[in-house]
C-alpha cells in the first residue's frame, strides 16, 4: 500500500485501542485525555504506521553494502557491461560460497529526463538479458519515440554458469531516482536465490520491531494507562503497516533475525492499485468516524440494529459490536462493492485484460514502490 | 418582482466575476486580500444594495479566484499555498510546449470540482453536519497527524551513486532535513505572524499575504532568474490528450482533498490535494493536474458553500468570515441561490482561464523570461508594500529567504505550509509558543 493507506490504517488502529482501553480502564479514561485535555496518542498509531517504510528508504536502503556498481552515462551506454556484471556477480555468489550486492544505476540526463534500460534473468537458459531503451521524460515516464538506439547496440547477453532462482521473471526496468538492486544469495542445494531491491521488507518490515518500537509509549507517558494504550498503538500500529502489506504479492520478513528470508504476501491485490488503496482509505476512515462517534459522551449518530435489539451503550461491547458490522454493512461494504463491480464492468467493455503472472505482478509491485515512494 | 431579484443575483454574479477574473490574472494578488476594500466599501453604502447581492458578488469573486489565480502561477511562476503544488508539472508543460494543455486539465477540474459541490454538497448536508460535529472535538490531533504525515511521507530523492553507507546517509538526509527546516522555520514565521505580526495595526488583516508571497511566489521568481529559464513557443492543441479515467480519477481525488482542506482548519488546498493524490494512489501529471484543479476550486469555493449549508453554517475562510459581518444565512432558499451563484461563476470563470491561456500561451514566449519575471516580481513588491507597509516588504524577504531553502535544496516546498498549519494546530492543542518567544 502507499504510504498514506499505511498512515490511516494506524490512525484506526489507534482509535479502535483507544476504544478498547476506554471500556478497560472505565470513565471514559482515555478518551477524555484525548478530546479534552487535548494528548495527541492517536498520533502515534499513523507514525508507527508508516515508519517501517520511513526505516526501509531513509535508513535500510543506505546501508546495503554492493560489491559492483553499474553506472552508466549516456554517450557511453554498453549493455555488455550490465549483463555481464550481473553474470559474473551470479557465479560469484556461487563460486565463493556468499552473499554478492549489484547495484544498477539509472542513466540521467536532464532534471526531468532519463534513459531507461531493462534486466531480464533467463533462468533456463542461464542468461542475462539487457536492453538499452529510450530516454523518458519525468514521473510519467513518456518516452521519447526517436531515442531508441539501433537492435545491435541496445542489446546484449551474458551467460552464467549457476543454477538461479529467480522469482521476478518479468522485465526490471531501470529508469527513474535511484535505480535498484540485487542480492545473489547462494542456497544450500547449491543454487543461488536472487532478491530484488534486498534492503525493502527486511527487517524493517518485521513483527520483531514493534515489539522493540513499542515500550516507547512507557517513556512518553510513563507505566499509566496511557502509557500502557501507547504501547499498544504503537505495536499494532507497526503491525498494521506489515499487515496491509501482507495483502499484496512481496510479503515481509516477519520474525529477524530468527528468519531471513520474506514470507510472501497473500496476494490479494498489488501495493499500488489505486482501487485497493482508495477502498483501504474509505474504510479506514469511515472506522475513524465510527469510533470517534462511539468513544464520544454524546452518539451523534446511531446504528438501527442496536436500537432493534434494544442496545445502548451501557452493555457497550454488544452495543459497540452490533453497531460496528450494522456500520459496515450499511455504509462501508455497499459502496465498495459497487465501485469494484463497475470497474469490473467497465474494463471488461472496454477490453482491458491486466492479468498478470505472479512473478509478473510482484515484479511491478516492488518497482512500483521503488518508484512510487520517492514521487 | 421575483423575475427582477433573480436577474438581478445573476448580474451581481457576473460583476463578482468579471472583478474577480481580471483582479485574479495580477500575480501574487489574493481574492482575500482585496475582499477587505470591497466590504469596507459596501458597509459604507450598505443601506442601497441588498446584502444577498453583495454575497453573490463576493462569491462571483472567490469563484473566479479559484479558477483564473491558475493563469499567474503557470505562466508568471507566481503560484500561491496551493498552485505551488501544480508548479512542477504545469512547468515542465510548459517547456515542452503544452502549457495550454495544463490549464485545460486545472481547469476541467475545477469545473468538476464546481459541479461536485453544487451536486454533492446538498445532497450530503446530513452527514456533513454529523461529520464536523464528531471532528470538532477531535481537530487537534487530525491537523496533528496532517503534519505527522507531511513530515514523514517525503524520502530521500537521490540517485544511488555512494562511496560507502555514510555518505549514502549523508546525502540522503541533506533534502530531508532541509525541509525539516524550512517547516521549522516556516513554522516560527506563522507562529509570529498569528501573535504579534509586524504588520501595522491598520493592515492587520492582510498579515498573512506578506509570508505567503515570500514562501511561494517571490521564491519561485527568484529561482527563474537565477536559472536558465524559457519559455518555448507554445502549442495550441484543439483538443487535448487525456483519457477519461485519469479526468475521473483526479476529480473525484481533488473534489475528496478539498473538501477535507474545506472541513478542517488550517489544512489548506494544496494539503488537501496532495494528501488525496496519496490516499487515491494516484500516478501521471495529468491526472495530478486535474485533481489540484478540483482540490482548489472545492476547498475555496466549498468552504462557502458550508457556511451557507443549513445544517452547518460552517465559517471557514475570510470569505465566510467577512460575509457574517453583515449576513447571517438562514434559509435553504438562500442556499441554493449561493449554489446557483457558484455553478453560474464557475462555468463562467472556466471560459476565462481558457481563452486567457490561449492569449497568454501565444504572447508569453515573445516576451523576454528575465524581463518578464523582474516585471511580477516589481508588481508583487509594490503590492505587499500597498498591503502591508514596509514592513510587510521586511517579512516578505524572510519569507522569501525560506521559501528558498527547500528549493535549493531539492526538498518538499510544501513545508512552508507549516506558515499556516503550525500556529493552527497549536492554538487548537492548547499550546501557546507565543509567550516562549516573548510575543505576549
Amino acid at each position: 500500500m502507499k504510504g498514506f493507506a499505511h498512515f490511516l490504517a494506524g490512525l484506526t488502529t489507534a482509535t479502535f485501542i483507544v476504544v478498547i482501553a476506554n471500556q478497560f480502564y472505565g470513565n471514559n479514561m482515555i478518551a477524555d485525555a484525548i478530546v479534552q485535555n487535548k494528548v495527541l496518542i492517536i498520533i502515534l498509531g499513523g507514525i508507527f504506521g508508516i515508519l517501517p517504510d520511513t526505516i526501509d528508504f531513509r535508513f535500510a536502503k543506505y546501508l546495503q553494502r554492493h560489491d559492483y556498481e553499474v553506472d552508466m552515462v549516456e554517450w557511453d551506454l554498453n549493455p555488455h557491461k550490465v549483463a555481464d556484471t550481473l553474470a559474473k556477480a551470479i557465479d560469484q555468489a556461487h563460486d565463493e560460497n556468499r552473499e554478492v550486492n549489484v547495484m544498477l544505476h539509472t542513466v540521467k540526463i536532464s532534471s526531468d529526463q532519463w534513459r531507461q534500460y531493462t534486466v531480464q534473468f533467463d533462468t533456463e537458459n542461464k542468461k542475462v538479458l539487457c536492453d538499452i531503451g529510450p530516454i523518458i521524460s519525468g514521473f510519467e515516464k513518456r518516452p521519447y519515440i526517436n531515442t531508441y538506439l539501433p537492435k545491435e547496440k541496445a542489446h546484449a547477453e551474458a551467460s552464467f554458469k549457476a543454477d538461479l532462482k529467480y522469482n521476478y521473471d518479468a522485465v526490471t526496468h531501470v529508469d527513474i531516482l535511484s535505480g535498484p538492486d540485487f542480492s545473489f544469495f547462494p542456497e544450500k542445494d547449491g543454487s543461488v536465490r536472487a532478491d530484488f531491491i534486498p534492503w525493502h521488507r527486511r527487517w524493517g518490515h518485521s513483527v520483531t520491531m514493534g515489539i522493540l518500537f513499542a515500550p516507547i509509549g512507557f517513556m512518553l507517558f510513563g507505566f499509566t494507562p496511557l502509557g500502557w494504550t501507547a504501547f499498544w498503538i504503537i505495536m499494532l500500529g507497526y503491525w498494521s503497516h506489515i499487515l496491509t502489506d501482507h495483502f499484496g504479492l512481496m510479503g515481509s520478513n516477519m520474525f529477524p533475525p530468527f528468519t531471513t528470508r520474506r514470507v510472501p504476501g497473500f496476494k490479494v491485490t498489488r501495493s499500488m492499485s489505486p482501487l485497493a488503496n482508495i477502498f483501504t482509505n474509505y474504510t479506514n476512515v469511515l472506522l475513524i468516524i465510527f469510533n470517534m462517534n462511539a468513544w464520544s459522551h454524546v452518539q451523534y449518530f446511531t446504528m438501527p440494529w442496536a436500537t432493534m435489539l434494544n442496545l445502548t451503550t451501557e452493555r457497550y461491547a454488544e452495543w459497540y459490536i452490533v453497531s460496528l458490522l450494522n456500520y459496515i454493512i450499511y455504509y462501508i461494504l455497499p459502496p465498495i462493492l459497487v465501485a469494484y463491480f463497475a470497474v469490473v464492468w467497465w474494463r471488461k467493455r472496454k477490453g482491458i485484460t491486466e492479468e498478470l503472472s505472479d512473478k509478473e505482478a510482484r515484479t511491478k509491485e516492488q518497482l512500483e514502490e521503488v518508484g512510487g515512494i520517492n514521487v | 418582482m421575483m423575475l427582477t431579484y433573480l436577474l438581478m443575483c445573476i448580474l451581481f454574479v457576473l460583476l463578482g466575476t468579471l472583478v474577480g477574473s481580471a483582479l485574479s490574472m495580477l500575480p501574487g494578488l489574493h481574492v482575500y486580500n482585496v475582499i477587505g476594500f470591497f466590504l469596507l466599501f459596501y458597509f459604507t453604502m450598505g443601506l442601497v444594495l441588498d446584502p444577498m447581492l453583495m454575497v453573490l458578488m463576493l462569491i462571483g469573486m472567490l469563484v473566479s479566484y479559484a479558477f483564473v489565480f491558475t493563469i499567474p502561477s503557470i505562466y508568471f511562476s507566481a503560484p500561491d499555498d496551493s498552485t505551488m503544488f501544480v508548479l512542477m508539472p504545469s512547468q515542465r508543460y510548459l517547456k515542452e510546449k503544452k502549457g495550454h494543455e495544463a490549464v485545460v486539465l486545472i481547469a476541467t477540474g475545477a469545473l468538476i470540482g464546481v459541479m461536485a459541490i453544487t451536486i454533492f454538497v446538498p445532497i450530503f448536508m446530513g452527514v456533513l453536519g454529523v461529520v464536523w460535529d464528531l471532528a470538532i472535538s477531535n481537530i487537534h490531533w487530525i491537523i496533528g497527524a496532517v503534519i505527522a504525515f507531511m513530515l514523514l511521507s517525503e524520502f530521500p530523492k537521490d540517485f544511488g551513486r555512494h562511496k560507502n553507507p555514510l555518505h549514502g546517509l549523508k546525502e540522503a538526509w541533506k533534502t530531508i532535513l532541509a525541509g525539516y527546516l524550512t517547516f521549522f522555520l516556516a513554522g516560527l514565521l506563522g507562529v509570529i505572524t498569528f501573535s504579534k505580526t509586524l504588520i501595522p495595526a491598520g493592515h492587520a488583516f492582510q498579515s498573512l499575504m506578506a509570508p505567503l508571497i515570500g514562501l511561494f511566489a517571490t521564491s519561485s521568481i527568484i529561482l527563474n532568474l537565477i536559472s536558465k529559464y524559457e519559455i518555448p513557443e507554445q502549442n495550441m492543441p484543439k483538443s487535448v490528450d487525456v483519457r477519461p479515467r485519469e479526468i475521473v480519477h483526479g476529480s473525484v481525488a481533488g473534489s475528496v482533498g478539498g473538501l477535507f482542506a474545506a472541513f478542517i482548519p488550517a489544512v489548506t488546498a494544496g494539503v488537501g490535494g496532495y494528501m488525496s493524490s496519496h490516499a487515491f494512489a494516484q500516478q501521471g501529471d495529468k491526472s495530478f493536474l486535474v485533481s489540484m484543479g478540483a482540490s482548489r476550486v472545492v476547498y475555496y469555493v466549498g468552504a462557502i458553500a458550508l457556511f451557507f449549508l443549513p445544517t452547518l453554517h460552517l465559517r471557514r475562510g475570510a470569505l465566510a468570515m467577512g460575509i457574517n459581518l453583515f449576513f447571517t444565512p438562514e434559509t435553504v432558499q438562500q442556499f441554493y441561490l449561493v449554489d446557483a451563484g457558484i455553478a453560474l461563476a464557475g462555468v463562467i470563470s472556466f471560459f476565462v482561464v481558457i481563452y486567457a491561456s490561449k492569449f497568454l500561451a501565444r504572447y508569453i514566449p515573445k516576451v523576454n523570461p528575465k524581463t518578464l519575471n523582474i516585471v511580477v516580481l516589481v508588481i508583487l513588491i509594490i503590492l505587499v508594500y500597498l498591503m502591508t507597509s514596509w514592513q510587510g516588504l521586511i517579512i516578505m524577504s524572510i519569507a522569501t529567504a525560506i521559501g528558498l531553502v527547500p528549493v535549493l535544496f531539492n526538498s518538499r516546498r510544501s513545508h512552508c505550509l507549516a506558515v499556516i498549519l503550525v500556529p493552527i494546530w497549536l492554538n487548537m492543542a492548547g499550546i501557546s509558543l507565543a509567550p516562549l518567544l516573548g510575543l505576549w
